[in-house]
């Protein structure tokens, strides 16, 4: 009897487990080939109006740029060696540098964006068939003079650039609000092209190199504008002396007169209390970050601690960084404070977040007085591939200082 | 060889939905309060605490509204599944990570469950303190099981189609043995709900040898294993373009190798979850009894869903797949798209053939896979089926106590110390059609450059993962409970009473697996342990006014520790638990009246409860701050107030009329509003801390608060009876969003606009009305009984009774109706029918 009920008992077991159900894979889906042109033909083409396809008809390319870096969102670029084209996707992802890919054209648009000729409406899932991967297209070396609208969707090589003085000690884009920015790039012969790169960049809060090199670019078209697209910093190769005015080796350069009191990177963090950093001159025409716990609406301090933080450089290569700046101050309250951090996010708050080490600097004895820091050296740093150095007020209900900082400058002596 | 034969059978029977109205069936007379949680609920966070059925007849109110009130997701007073305690000799069953009793762990074996020992509302037990809602005590000791065979076949067109049962006791035979086994098959090929299936085996033993006349030893042991796939609510908008108000997006058509198409669903539960029990029942002597389990737990609870890399959401509901989307900007295409939708399931439905045609072309080249540094060329999937996987190890001892202390008294204590873990992860199911899965964060890819922060298990750098591998998280909870409690009974001529004292010390704490690229420091490894000491009372009275007419009141108070459910801010990918977490705090009270007369019973019950300090924790895409976010909320407070009535008259000698109603306001306290902080999944990053939600007043959403049922029936004295119910549902709500009830989401707007309103005015139902019939007849043959019942609910067939559903918790503040709620629909006409032939 015991021995019937558990055998019954074991199979109802059995029974019970693993009815899943199973499913065939669906057969491979062959998409046509139909008639193959080249890069060139399908740019041909284009005759002013969108064209759309309609018939079975490819084109091979390899993907020479893609989205990972953020650079490029819901677009790649593709090249056969000979002509290139930027591909504008449905959806992002899927395509990678080195994919030698078939486009199946039926159903995809080639059409202008501001004179960018693009072949638009790419399904990936659909448009795409993989074909290798790994593969390499050469760069078309070039010149910043020789740059033109020919070369939409070049991979090109440029030697002897550096980024213009404008752009020394700025970021590649605005991280923080996720803006584009444009540099100016120079041959050192007055010849100038922009490098435009996207707020949603992975390196777009790391600061342009300084000094003087070879790079890697997209050539990219806005109306008459020719732009660079850059695939990754490591491709830019800046380690020669600048021609410019801008020594070699320059971190970090702000002096306000943009009136922007965060452009290049900078953050504020506001811990406590509701006034924060601002760009000011005070009607005086040169500018600089001020920073002050009064209001003047109540006549009252308030309880304050705000940080004004630079953006995120790399010291992996430096050999003697130092770090240079101006503050003046009026009224009673506590210091100014400087620290540095090589563990900070660059996005949460200061107060909790991130090793901060104090740095000692002169600073100004009151009265408005503008003063120099003195060179603070910074080698104790070098190797650190993301070092802050944050200015932090602090003020409190009963008294405050005003604090004016500027002149902020990185740089290896 | 005929046992295989078998197995083919049964899992060609293919089954469909879960034990949602299973024990609705079976005669109304001996109906006795279960609570469901339908395993729906489970892995939908939005609903989890939605829909506890419950189901009784012994008293009044609670066998009319168990009977009638669940296909509308009634709630007992309105309380969370949390609050009742479901227990197998004594042992608690209620999930240790979550609160809640799954009822489908023990689907299927009814002819086990069908007599628990049963209190409603706060009660005097003796084997457990017991929550607020009450307690459900199932005996599993073969002696206590019926003796004979139980044979049943039931046909039904819910989630199951068919069900299976028998089950055999031999009660306590002359050798001092006792067997009872039950064994049970549900299945349907699909279920009510499109693209639904249910597969679901159960089984049961138990053993008891009387030793001596002082001591039996019992063994049980039970399990459910079920495969289900499910169906999941939409938006209106989907629901008016398919035409069909049941549309279920979990599901797709795939061809097959011979050119036949399958459906095929990506959400398919598969659950088996054994729990087995060694029991010493001693009777010390006349007056007193010990009684000791020990117990454990184990198994795997699963559910698949579909993840996808770089590539688009393959979800056919996806608000950009929508044409609503496009109707400003592309009204042409928005026409198009709608037209798809009516006609093409390649858009309505999930398109598995695109899926694996993508995963056929993508062909890809990673670097470094394993961290080794070699390189893999091959289909690397953008879509995969994921199995989350939740695996319980429990184990516990529970030993209860009962004396009889004089005439009048007796006395009860018991002593529970629990240990849980649940393992929570992911594991890879189906490549489809790929050849292998990366095991990346998306997310963390695009935001940081450094490649170590995407990484999921920071010991494999770009791990290459195939069908089986564990994939995504890894991490497991552990929960340890120890308990006392006693309680004291006693009874007078006039007045019987009860005190009850219970004190536990409740520990959690989260072990780590993996090591998160994103949170390298407090991911892996034992976590940091939290510890709550709580401890509640309760007392009651009954005051006998005459033999006819009794008046009841019953009061607790008691502290709880949180679940680690709602404790982490993101267990998934690392330690840490929301801000200022405290032990929830329940205070409960109500008062009856009672009659009893032999045609007439009646309870008239005003219940007043708080439940406060509850935690909340959800995750989800923000649009204000453009990031995957944590949401947490504290302070959570409930207030429970209400009214019941139930009647039960016998008209005539063969003519009943019963009647329920129920009155109640389920609301976030007035008193004080939770306070929210915000992080970023991402990072360790608080976006937000000290939000203030504007909760105070809303409505608990997800039940009618107002219900009402009158039915009559007529049982014949030729051994059958048949009977009608007309229902009535009220003030059905959507839960809140919490994050529309800040002062940040009205910002933007004026009070006159009517934006402001459309914002933070809450959800409200439309009320509903469903007829229920039911019939029944048995016939006695020799010594041995047959039996058929059916019960046939919603004979109108109304399809456009929402019954509930939830607010999107993504909030666009500039576009406030970009994601609107979803809805789900009760059921049109569903029957179930089944002959009981016992012998």
């Amino acid at each position: 009897m015991t021995k019937k009920l558990l055998i019954t008992g074991l199979i109802f077991g059995a029974l019970a487990t693993s009815c899943k159900r199973e499913y065939d894979s669906p057969p491979v889906k062959e998409t046509p080939t139909g008639g193959v042109l080249t890069l060139t033909q399908l740019r041909n083409l284009y005759t002013g109006t969108p064209h759309k396809f309609v018939g079975d008809s490819s084109v091979y390319a390899v993907v020479i740029a893609d989205e990972t870096s953020g650079n490029f969102y819901k677009e790649v670029y593709v090249s056969d060696g000979n002509a290139a084209l930027n591909l504008r996707l449905l959806t992002g992802g899927g395509l990678y540098e080195g994919d030698s890919i078939r486009i199946y054209l039926k159903g995809t648009v080639l059409s202008e964006y501001n004179d960018v000729l693009q072949l638009d409406s790419v399904d990936v899932d659909v448009n795409v068939i993989k074909q290798a991967t790994g593969k390499s297209i050469e760069p078309m070396v070039t010149t910043v003079d020789q740059i033109n609208p020919l070369m939409q969707g070049h991979l090109i090589k440029l030697e002897n650039v550096e980024f213009a003085q404008s752009a020394q000690g700025q970021t590649y884009a605005d991280a923080t609000n996720q803006q584009s920015v444009n540099h100016d790039l120079t041959d050192c012969n007055s010849n100038t092209v922009l490098v435009r790169t996207s707020g949603y960049a992975n390196f777009a809060g790391d600061v342009v190199p300084s000094g003087n090199g070879d790079m890697l670019a997209i050539v990219g078209q806005f109306g008459s504008d020719m732009q660079l697209y850059i695939r990754r910093p490591s491709e830019l190769n800046f380690n020669n002396p600048a021609c410019g005015g801008v020594p070699p080796g320059t971190y970090l350069n702000k002096d306000w007169e943009d009136q922007d009191l965060t452009s290049g990177g900078w953050v504020t963090k506001l811990v406590t209390g509701t006034k924060n950093w601002e760009a000011s001159d005070q009607g005086g025409g040169t500018w600089y970050a001020k920073m002050s716990n009064y209001d003047s609406g109540s006549m009252t301090n308030e309880t304050n601690e705000t940080w004004l933080i630079t953006p995120s450089m790399d010291f992996t290569s430096a050999t003697n960084p130092e770090l240079n700046f101006e503050t003046a101050y009026n009224y009673s309250g506590p210091a100014l404070e400087v620290f540095i951090s090589t563990d900070y996010n660059g996005i949460s708050n200061p107060a909790t977040q991130g090793t901060w080490t104090p740095l000692s600097a002169t600073l100004s004895p009151g009265s408005w007085t503008w003063t120099p820091s003195g060179a603070i050296n910074l080698s104790a740093y070098n190797g650190n591939g993301s070092v802050y150095i944050g200015f932090k007020y602090t003020g409190t209900n009963s008294n405050g200082s005003t604090w004016e900082l500027d002149n902020v400058n990185v740089a290896e002596n | 060889m005929r046992y295989s034969a078998l197995i083919i059978l049964a899992c060609s029977f293919s089954v469909s939905s879960l034990a949602q109205i299973d024990s609705s069936v079976t005669d109304t007379s001996k109906f006795i309060p279960l609570i469901t949680l339908d395993a729906d609920d489970l892995d939908n966070s939005q609903s989890q605490d939605v829909s506890t059925l419950l189901q009784s007849s012994r008293d009044v109110f609670v066998s009319a509204a168990g009977f009638n009130f669940s296909a509308a997701r009634f709630r007992m007073r309105g309380y969370q599944a949390d609050q009742y305690a479901i227990m197998m000799n004594n042992v608690v069953m209620n999930d240790p990570e979550r609160g809640s009793a799954i009822w489908a762990y023990w689907g299927g074996l009814n002819d086990i469950t069908r007599y628990p020992n049963v209190g409603n509302g706060i009660s005097n037990g003796n084997m457990n303190f017991g929550g607020i809602g009450g307690y459900s005590n199932i005996s599993l000791r073969a002696s206590d099981l019926r003796a004979g065979h139980r044979l049943s076949y039931a046909s039904a067109n819910r989630t199951y189609r068919n069900r299976l049962m028998y089950t055999h006791s031999t009660g306590m035979m002359k050798n001092g043995w006792a067997f009872s086994f039950s064994g049970a098959f549900r299945w349907s090929q699909e279920g009510y709900v499109d693209g639904t299936y249910f597969n679901g085996g159960s089984y049961f033993f138990s053993a008891e040898k009387k030793l001596n006349d002082q001591h039996s030893i019992g063994f049980a042991g039970f399990a459910a294993p079920t495969v289900q796939a499910r169906s999941g609510i939409a938006l209106q908008e989907a629901y008016d373009l398919t035409g069909d108000n049941f549309y279920n997006p979990y599901w797709g058509w795939q061809t097959q190798a011979d050119g036949t198409r399958k459906k095929r669903n990506a959400r398919v539960r598969d659950n088996h979850r054994p729990s087995v029990f060694l029991t010493d029942y001693w009777t010390i002597d006349k007056k007193s009894k010990l009684t000791t389990s020990v117990y454990s737990t184990f198994g795997k609870t699963g559910s698949t869903n579909l993840n996808w890399y770089d590539a688009k959401d393959p979800r056919p509901d996806y608000y950009r797949y929508l044409p609503s989307y496009y109707e400003q900007e592309d009204p042409a295409y928005a026409a198009q798209l709608a037209e798809a939708w009516a006609n093409d399931p390649n858009q309505s439905q999930i398109n598995w053939d695109a899926l694996y045609n993508a995963n056929y072309n993508n062909l890809y080249q990673l670097e470094n896979a394993n961290g080794d540094g070699s390189t893999l060329i091959g289909l690397r999937s953008k879509y995969a089926l994921e199995e989350q996987r939740n695996d319980p190890l429990q184990y516990g001892l529970n030993s209860v106590y009962n004396r009889q202390l004089n005439d009048k008294m007796m006395l009860s204590a018991g002593l529970i110390v629990d240990f849980y873990t649940g393992h929570n992860y992911k594991k890879t199911v189906d490549l489809l059609g790929g050849e292998f899965w990366v095991d990346v964060d998306q997310f963390a890819e695009q935001d940081f450059a450094d490649p170590t922060v995407g990484q999921n298990d920071l010991d494999v750098t770009n791990k290459v993962v195939r069908v089986g591998d564990k994939v995504g998280w890894n991490y497991k909870m552990h929960v340890n409970k120890q308990e006392v409690f006693s309680q004291i009974e006693g009874k007078t001529a006039k007045i019987d009473w009860y005190a009850g004292l219970t004190l536990s010390s409740t520990s959690f704490y989260r072990e780590g697996v993996w090591a998160n690229g994103r949170f390298p420091n407090n991911s892996q490894g034992k976590g940091e342990v939290h510890n709550f000491m709580n401890y509640g009372v309760k007392g009651g009275a009954v005051y006998k006014v005459t033999g006819r007419h009794y008046v009841t009141a019953n009061l607790q108070y008691q502290t709880r520790a949180p679940y680690s459910f709602n404790a982490y801010v993101s267990p998934r990918t690392r330690d840490g638990v929301v801000p200022n977490l405290e032990s929830t705090e329940i205070m409960s009270g109500d008062l009856n009246y009672i009659v009893r007369y032999p045609n007439l019973k009646v309870r008239a019950t005003a219940f007043y409860s708080e439940i406060n300090n509850q935690t909340w924790a959800r995750s989800f895409y923000h649009d204000e701050f453009r990031t995957f976010i944590n949401y947490m909320m504290t302070g959570v407070d409930h207030l429970h107030s209400g009214f019941e009535l139930g009647v039960d008259a016998n008209v005539t000698t063969s003519i009943q009329v019963t009647g329920a109603f129920t009155y109640g306001q389920y609301i976030f306290n007035n008193k004080s509003n939770p306070v929210a902080t915000i992080t970023r999944d991402n990072s360790s990053e608080v976006i937000a801390s000290d939000r203030t939600i504007y909760l105070g007043g809303y409505k608990i959403g997800g039940q009618p608060q107002t219900a009402g049922s009158i039915g009559i029936k007529y049982n014949s004295p030729k051994y059958w009876f048949a009977g009608v119910n007309a229902n009535y549902f009220a003030d059905i709500y959507l839960s809140p969003n919490p994050d529309r009830r800040t002062a940040e989401a009205i910002d933007k707007y004026i009070v006159d606009d009517p934006q402001w309103s459309a914002i933070i005015d809450q959800t409200k139902l439309e009320n509903g009305f469903v007829m229920n019939a039911f019939a029944g007849k048995s016939w006695k043959v020799k010594e041995s009984f047959i039996r058929f019942n059916v019960n046939i609910n919603n004979i109108l067939n109304t399809t456009d009774f929402r019954t509930g559903g939830y607010e999107q918790l993504r909030f666009d503040s500039n576009d406030i109706d970009k994601f609107p709620p979803k809805f789900g629909y009760m059921y049109g006409l569903n029957y179930f029918a089944m002959l009981t032939y016992q012998f």
